[in-house]
């Protein structure tokens, strides 16, 4: 027996090295590394590094008004993406009802999501261009033209028209998550309901949105993530300009480090929007608990 | 079933165990039967040979621009370098010029740099402790500007070539409107407003998308107004460089001028610097101030007739009485990091690169200026009356000292975030007072 024993021990430590290993060194470590940089003052340069306490972390909410406008310009992803999510699970429950060409419309609805992200912020970016752009000559061709913006470079607008091509790339995948919830969703139940008598309404939000719970917790997860780290869509269509005007957080600390030889304080600002993403996720898990949608 | 269990757990662990230490033996193995080759030469005669050659050396070359590797590949630098150093070759490596200078901090990060690295003079400062000095070096001592460019007592660059700035512009369109060479910045500001009245073409064309193609405003006219080439360095002196009266703001009023007159299209900020040099190249915008780089890009421009473009130095003085101030730039350092495991070959390298059999037949297919003594280039006939003005006064422009550099860094000091929110239209006079209070409050901290 004692022989099995040892086998087995050495059959999970064989198995489970490597993978442990491979923890420690790609993600401990360097998260470690991380936490101990941003109580430094490196400038990613120099073998010196100062330990100047918790001045970036105070640093960055008390004497840099950038990061605010980078968290409000998040704010923006994150409002917009969660207000869409009823019109995705609507979507959701269209395309799972029989109707026609349902297939292809699922098809289109999640090809931006398979999209390259970098391919989709330089095809908006033409999209919105004031020289030959196609929404002003859209907005032309339909006599429009008082409609006719600076749609990058107007500070009001430009978050708008950024969101809206976060929104345009992610919400596919929103909808096909909805819909692999829908169809777990035991058919049973609406039988059931249809023999109680129940209309569509009640179905919707008796059966649907209970059945989809486990779906929009992690849609809303995702939500809070995707919203504090977006980066590819500004830093290409706009670079976070003009000036500062479009910048999120992730792009501002990228300009901490290599722009501006900060790495102390970038790393003080990526402990920051870890700290800020179990914060937040963990305010709306409670939120969404108190709800409680499925309290029937 | 219970007899099978144990059997299969011990297959599991001796296989595990075997793919554990299969990549430990193979590394030893390899070693072995390296050590094997060598001491498997049956021909002396090959060895005494492989004595008197030298030792076979790859030097890692980053370059920024494509540009530079056409020309190279054009002109065959890997081959004529081989031609006279057969064991050295060069293995060049074209990063994205945005992504050049991160890219070489994450490598340094790594100790990973390779064994010339190309920095612009800025970087200098940044990378100093990760650099050889330079000082001894023949194409260092016969530089004009290396020494220029020191920091604390050592040269740790030698500077690739001298550039002017200019403004590009459309010869047929300033026939049209009937527009002379601007030598004054008022002249330069009526010239673009009369084009724009015509309403047949935009006088400038902007790439304010992309930030960076504002530099000649944004960043070379302080030091222009100021007659001081590194007046960033000056401006670190100082506790309120951003009022009236200093050239810094006085620069601005002028920068500002020009961005309000909406010279630049409908929205200068939409545009990117490639389709700003598109919209030059096709004839849409009259003029584009870009550096002497630019006429290689002209070039490469497809139904661009070349005979049409022609160049003058931007005037920012307000009377022809005043000095002609006019930016030159020395740029592309060459240097030896001190992780090379080849600094001698690297140090030959630079030598040979600077020598006048190759440096001037690259520099003429450049169209660049040299920085060594004793070579001059023709720069053609793109360029031909640009310098013709009266008290020209060239402006060696240079990044600014480490005590700017801590500013700048402090506070996020960026003269092109800047220039955006200018042409965004943003309240001036606040942006001023604003950055006036920044840069004493960091001033403050930093003593």
């Amino acid at each position: 027996m004692k022989t099995i024993s040892m086998q087995r021990n050495i059959l999970l430590f064989s198995f489970l090295f490597v993978p442990v290993l491979l923890l420690l060194m790609f993600v401990l470590y360097p998260l470690f590394e991380l936490i101990r940089l941003s109580f430094t003052d490196w400038n990613g340069m120099d073998a010196k590094q100062v330990y100047i306490g918790f001045d970036n972390y105070i640093k960055m909410f008390t004497d840099s008004s950038d990061v605010w406008l980078s968290l409000r310009n998040n704010g923006f992803y994150f409002l917009f993406h969660f207000i869409m999510i009823p019109l995705e699970l609507a979507i959701a429950v269209v395309l799972d009802s029989k109707i026609r060409a349902s297939k292809f419309f699922k098809t289109i609805v999640f090809m931006p999501y398979i999209i390259n992200g970098v391919a989709i912020s330089y095809m908006f970016a033409f999209f919105y261009s004031p020289i030959n752009g196609g929404l002003n000559g859209i907005l032309e061709a339909l006599g429009l033209e008082s409609l006719i913006q600076n749609w990058l470079t107007n500070e009001s607008i430009v978050n708008l028209s950024l969101v809206f091509v976060s929104i345009w790339r992610f919400s596919g995948f929103h909808v096909i998550l909805f819909l692999a919830g829908l169809q777990a969703i035991p058919q049973d139940q609406f039988e059931a309901a249809k023999i109680d008598g129940a209309n569509s309404i009640q179905n919707f939000w008796y059966i649907i949105v209970p059945g989809v719970k486990k779906v929009l917790e992690v849609l809303l997860f995702l939500n809070v993530v995707g919203a504090l780290q977006v980066f590819d869509i500004p830093y290409i269509m706009t670079q976070g300009g003009p000036g500062h005007a479009s910048s999120t957080f992730t792009l501002y600390t990228l300009e901490t480090a290599f722009k501006f030889n900060n790495f102390g304080m970038a790393s003080a600002m990526g402990i920051t929007m870890l700290v800020l993403i179990i914060v937040l996720n963990s305010i709306q898990k409670r939120l969404f608990n108190l709800k409680g949608v499925d309290e029937e | 079933m219970q007899q099978v269990r144990p059997r299969i757990t011990r297959i599991l662990c001796t296989l595990m165990i075997t793919a554990l230490m299969v990549p430990m033996f193979s590394a030893c193995g390899s070693k072995g039967s390296s050590d094997e080759g060598k001491t498997a030469q049956p021909d002396t005669k090959q060895q005494e040979q492989k004595v008197d050659e030298k030792e076979p050396v790859t030097l890692k070359f980053p370059i920024w621009s494509t540009i530079t590797e056409d020309l190279f590949t054009k002109l065959d630098l890997v081959n004529e370098y081989k031609k006279e150093h057969p064991n050295v070759t060069i293995e060049l490596e074209l990063l994205k010029d945005t992504e050049y200078e991160n890219t070489m901090k994450i490598r340094n990060s790594a100790n990973e740099l390779p064994d010339i690295l190309p920095l612009k003079s800025s970087w200098l400062i940044n990378f100093k402790d990760n650099i050889l000095p330079l000082d001894d070096l023949d194409a260092a001592k016969n530089n004009m500007f290396a020494a220029d460019f020191k920091v604390g007592d050592h040269i740790y660059g030698v500077p690739e070539s001298q550039f002017n700035e200019f403004v590009w512009y459309r010869k047929s369109i300033f026939q049209e409107y009937g527009l002379e060479i601007p030598k004054t910045w008022g002249e330069f500001v009526s010239a673009a407003k009369k084009i724009k009245d015509g309403g047949k073409y935009m006088p400038f064309a902007m790439g304010g998308k992309d930030a960076w193609p504002n530099y000649p405003f944004n960043e070379f006219m302080p030091s222009l107004v100021a007659g001081d080439g590194d007046y960033w360095s000056t401006m670190a002196t100082m506790d309120e460089p951003f009022t009236k009266g200093q050239a810094f703001y006085d620069a601005y009023v002028k920068i500002q001028e020009l961005y309000d007159g909406k010279l630049m299209g409908p929205d200068p900020l939409g545009v990117g610097f490639d389709q700003s040099k598109l919209m030059f190249g096709s004839k849409q915008a009259a003029m584009i101030a870009l550096g002497q780089w630019f006429g290689s890009d002209l070039k490469s421009m497809k139904d661009v007739d070349l005979n049409d473009v022609g160049a003058f130095l931007l005037p920012v003085r307000n009377s022809e009485s005043d000095p002609f101030n006019t930016i030159s730039m020395v740029d592309t350092f060459f240097t030896i990091p001190k992780t090379s495991k080849y600094p001698d070959e690297a140090k030959e390298f630079i030598n040979w690169f600077f020598s006048d059999k190759w440096y001037s037949k690259y520099l003429t297919e450049a169209q660049l200026q040299s920085t060594m003594k004793d070579v001059k280039i023709d720069l053609g006939t793109m360029f031909k009356g640009a310098f013709d003005v009266s008290n020209l006064n060239y402006v060696l422009y240079k990044g600014g000292s480490e005590g700017y550099k801590k500013i700048e860094s402090a506070i996020k000091f960026d003269v092109k975030k800047m220039g955006q929110d200018m042409m965004a239209g943003k309240d001036f006079n606040k942006m001023m007072q604003d950055m006036n209070n920044s840069w004493k409050n960091a001033r403050s901290k930093l003593k």
